[in-house]
């Protein structure tokens, strides 16, 4: 009996200790002046070799689908060794980086869009440091103040079925759909049942953006008209079941008067042959909302001339070109664009692009999806 | 019993085991106040203090939809304590108290739900039922006129809550039923007494303690719905925590998510409280200490005899299909799984091939098995400790209060937990000692412990008072010291409850989300981060189909921890035990006799 008592009582102690002992090894601190801009241009070849082993920590929500286990194969055969990649949603990604602040686990962010971005860096949670290959983005795609840059591009477009619409009788913009005179398009898209995907949130930016006010009877910096177009948006639309592209080809049930959507512009190939539909799309006047992912250094990175090292050959020519070769993407780095981005990707990224404030959108998101979520969704 | 006297320092000390049970106490005090107070008083103060609550509540009350929402949850979780207390009595009975054909292979059905849930277990039933589900085709063929989207709403949601929602029935109600005296049945028949009122006068009053707790868990299951109002409410019937869980996890309407979180919480809370109430101030388990063995009863008039075997099949086919429709379309292409169409080239092994081609996609539910073995051994352990202070001292107000602490969990969602463990816990932090938990695999084994505390809390209670007193009583007057009783004499009557807590509790933590890919440390991938990666952000269109694949391997290794638990010896585990326990006193008794 008293063996049963003192060995559970020891046990407690342990468990108590465990805390006290297990993980008590504390790490000494970001060793460099995390502050300043990290420069490396002054290192030697034997050096670089040296820094790009050590051990580096990549958070990244472009991991999906084998793509994480790809770019690791190819991070390591480019030097770096001790590369860990972790691979999560966005959001979860962005969560972690931020709740992890007083003690930093990873080196690299690479992903998210630029509202993540302005987030980020709003929240000094980023280092400055400009690639080397900085020069190759077209103007207004990078952090004017170098703290981000940008990766691939994607549009946000509005597909529709082909064989149900000719280019004429197709709408042309997202606002044609819920007019109360176009009486043809009610009911054949879907109206958003979350708010939180990046697709998604793209959509809702570019639409809301024609109405940005700062009047005063603008509500969470939209005017009145805009808020009344996503009122028409839940009379008219469907409540969505299931992807959109699967609604299209939908021919029984409640998605079978579905014939259009909002779809990413890497994602119209695979999923058009997937469920055999044939698509087009619309260039409204205003343009196509791009989301651009993008890599920064975290702050508190242990090390930050790896870091660096790895930011030049993410988004060099070199691995850009062979990334879109190999996922269809499209590289904004414009010599991997010419050289590895497909046909495709190629035409649905030199779309005219819409001119967005994306520090604006950043700012108002978490309202607008209350607002939408608690006024207008059904 | 417990003696009612007043505390006294003094004399608490003066016994040897109260050493351990300070021990045990001060435990507690810094478990409680480390890992569920601390984390979250940060979200509680902003919730209360930092002005926005009048604000957010206005918006609340000014939002149709969120009050909508709101009585639908309610309507909803009040339904269920009806349906689900049916269906869930239907299917304990028909395999334990009467003699229905085929039982075992009833029990087996009945006890699929052990094996899945949430949206796997939502889309098993809308391959059925939705709207291009193989059910509602066969209806349309036979009655044209019926809608696609006949299966939609209030009464779809709770069809599908109510099959969802009977494990805890199939678990515990069971267990219960097993330990009722079939003396008193005997007895009863032999008075004269009808089937129906020997239910309704002995069976269903003994049985009273586990139907109010199932009840209330049930409620609040309701009060939580997730996966089948999302999936299948339509328009008409949205509850409240989708909306909750879309708003926490958002920045900017983090408060208000909580504030809808912690009123959900609160009303949970306070059931749970009206429920302890209830228990402490009857103790009104008439079970009895030699027991006999419950004998299966034979329905007499031949007509409900067969109406009941009609039901008992009918309610097995509703349990399995959806488990099989899932296996089925594990097996199909991503389009066959959204149009519902089975033809024969839809077939394929791709699925399979893609996830057992990569070492880095199973080599998780390794990871992910571990970790559940860990947690959830972890949180066992804990909470016996802690319901024997609860249940031992439940006379004095800090072994009371020590359950409502350690409810504390219920009242914010895993992932504001997580959230609130990693901003603590990611520095060196005082309250473990100047340690950093951040990063490691402990912050990630406290998460899972910490959620899964309530429910175990909750079920363990249960079986705890379920317990005769005069047993405990025995023991220690033939000598057994406490932790002696405990071990050989409680433990043995409540390992049945305790398994199956374990079984489910490991199965609900294989493909868990929130908590993992928060607090994982960077090296770690569990089966939910890997599952998640793979299969969301639409980058592959196969990826739905993938995450069946993912389902049906979940699917299969609970079914064997659940075989491990109840497979091999079934109901008699139960008497055996209790047989084994009887023995042990005994051998005590000569022993001590023989000292003396």
């Amino acid at each position: 009996m008293k063996i049963w008592r003192s060995i559970t009582c020891s046990l407690l102690v342990c468990a108590m200790l465990l805390g006290l002992t297990a993980c008590g090894q504390k790490d000494p601190g970001p060793q460099q002046d995390d502050s300043a801009a990290i420069d490396i241009s002054g290192l030697t070849e034997e050096q670089i070799a040296e820094y790009k082993a050590m051990p580096l920590v990549v958070y990244t929500n472009s991991g999906a689908g084998g793509r994480a286990d790809w770019w690791t194969k190819k991070a390591k055969e480019a030097g770096f060794t001790n590369i860990t990649i972790v691979n999560g949603g966005a959001s979860a990604m962005a969560e972690k980086i931020k709740a992890e602040r007083e003690n930093p686990q990873a080196d690299v962010m690479c992903g998210l869009n630029a509202m993540g971005w302005t987030s980020l860096k709003k929240e000094g949670l980023l280092v400055q440091y400009v690639p080397v290959w900085a020069d190759l983005i077209d103007e207004g795609m990078n952090d004017p103040d170098g703290y981000y840059h940008a990766i691939a591009k994607e549009a946000t477009l509005l597909v529709y079925d082909k064989n149900v619409w000719t280019k004429d009788e197709a709408p042309s913009d997202w606002l044609d759909l819920w007019q109360d005179e176009n009486t043809q398009y009610h009911g054949t898209f879907q109206c958003w049942s979350a708010l939180t995907g990046g697709t998604t949130q793209s959509n809702l930016t570019g639409i809301l953006h024609r109405y940005k006010s700062d009047a005063d009877d603008a509500l969470y910096g939209v005017s009145p008209e805009g808020w009344d177009q996503i009122k028409k948006l839940y009379t008219y639309g469907v409540s969505a079941e299931g992807d959109v592209i699967s609604a299209i080809a939908a021919t029984t049930g409640s998605q079978q008067n579905v014939h259009c959507g909002q779809w990413y512009s890497s994602g119209i190939k695979s999923y058009s042959e997937t469920y055999e539909v044939e698509l087009d799309y619309v260039v409204p006047e205003v343009g196509v909302p791009y989301n651009i992912t993008g890599c920064g250094i975290l702050k508190g990175a242990k090390n930050p001339i790896t870091a660096a090292l790895f930011l030049d050959w993410y988004g060099g020519t070199q691995f850009q070109t062979q990334w879109a070769q190999a996922w269809d993407t499209a590289p904004v780095n414009r010599e991997a664009w010419e050289a590895g981005a497909s046909e495709n990707a190629k035409t649905y990224t030199s779309l005219p692009q819409q001119q967005i404030d994306w520090a604006w959108a950043q700012q108002h998101m978490g309202e607008w999806v209350e607002y939408i979520t608690l006024q207008f969704m059904k | 019993m417990q003696s009612k006297e007043p505390f006294s320092i003094k004399r608490f000390f003066g016994k040897k085991s109260n050493i351990f049970l300070l021990v045990e106490g001060i435990f507690f005090a810094w478990f409680i106040f480390s890992f569920l107070i601390y984390p979250n008083l940060n979200l509680f103060a902003d919730v209360l203090f930092s002005g926005g609550l009048g604000d957010n509540i206005n918006k609340i009350l000014e939002s149709e939809r969120a009050m909508q929402a709101i009585k639908n949850s309610f309507i909803l979780a009040i339904s269920m304590c009806v349906t689900v207390n049916v269906v869930g009595t239907l299917a304990v009975f028909v395999t334990e108290y009467f003699d229905i054909k085929g039982a075992k292979l009833l029990r087996i059905g009945y006890m699929s739900t052990m094996i899945y849930g949430g949206m796997i277990l939502v889309s098993g039933f809308k391959f059925l039922y939705g709207e291009v589900g193989m059910f509602t085709k066969l209806l349309q063929a036979v009655f044209p006129d019926v809608a696609h989207n006949w299966f939609e709403g209030y009464g779809a949601v709770l069809f599908i809550m109510t099959f969802a929602c009977t494990t805890n029935h199939v678990i515990f109600l069971r267990n219960a039923l097993h330990q009722i005296d079939y003396q008193t049945i005997e007895a009863a028949r032999n008075m004269g007494a009808s089937t129906s009122r020997i239910l309704f006068r002995v069976v269903f009053p003994t049985l009273a303690p586990s139907y109010l707790s199932i009840t209330i868990l049930t409620f609040i299951k309701g009060l939580c719905a997730m996966a089948a109002p999302l999936i299948v409410g339509g328009t008409e019937f949205q509850t409240i925590n989708p909306i909750v869980i879309t708003f926490v996890k958002l920045d900017y309407t983090r408060t208000l998510g909580s504030v809808l979180s912690i009123f959900l919480g609160s009303i949970s809370f306070a059931l749970l409280m009206g429920l302890n109430y209830i228990e402490r101030r009857g103790h009104y388990m008439s079970i009895s200490k030699v027991k006999t063995r419950i004998v299966k009863q034979k329905i007499k008039s031949p007509v409900l005899n067969v109406l009941m075997h009609v039901l008992a099949y009918f309610l097995f086919l509703i349990y399995v299909s959806p488990v099989c429709m899932i296996v089925l379309f594990s097996f199909t292409n991503t389009r066959a799984i959204n149009t519902g169409t089975l033809s024969l080239d839809a077939f394929t092994l791709d699925n399979y091939k893609m996830v057992f081609s990569n070492p880095d996609n199973y080599g998780p539910m390794l990871t992910s098995a571990f970790l559940g073995v860990v947690s959830v051994t972890l949180v066992i352990v804990l909470i016996l400790l802690a319901c024997r202070i609860i249940t031992k001292y439940k006379q004095y107000r800090v072994a009371r209060s020590l359950e409502f602490f350690l409810l504390i969990p219920w009242l914010l969602p895993a992932i504001l937990i997580s959230v609130g463990l990693l901003q603590t816990y990611n520095g060196s932090q005082w309250t473990v000692f100047g340690a950093t938990l951040g990063g490691t695999i402990f912050l990630l084994i406290l998460g899972y412990v910490v959620n899964k505390i309530p429910y175990t809390l909750r079920m363990t209670k249960a079986a705890f008072y379920s317990i005769d007193d005069s047993l405990e009583d025995a023991a220690k007057n033939l000598g057994a010291g406490g932790f002696y009783t405990f071990t050989h004499v409680l433990l043995p009557i409540i390992i049945p409850t305790i398994l199956a807590l374990w079984a489910l509790e490991f199965n609900g933590t294989l493909g868990e989300y929130d908590i993992s890919v928060l607090l994982a440390p960077t090296t770690m991938k569990t089966l939910g981060v890997t599952i998640k990666t793979l299969t969301t952000d639409n980058y592959d269109p196969n990826s739905t189909a993938v995450s069946f694949v993912y389902a049906v391997i979940m699917m299969i290794i609970a079914g064997l921890v659940v075989y491990f638990v109840y497979g091999r010896k079934g109901a008699s585990n139960n008497v055996r035990k209790t047989k084994h326990m009887i023995k042990h006193i005994e051998k005590m008794k000569r022993l001590k006799a023989a000292k003396g």
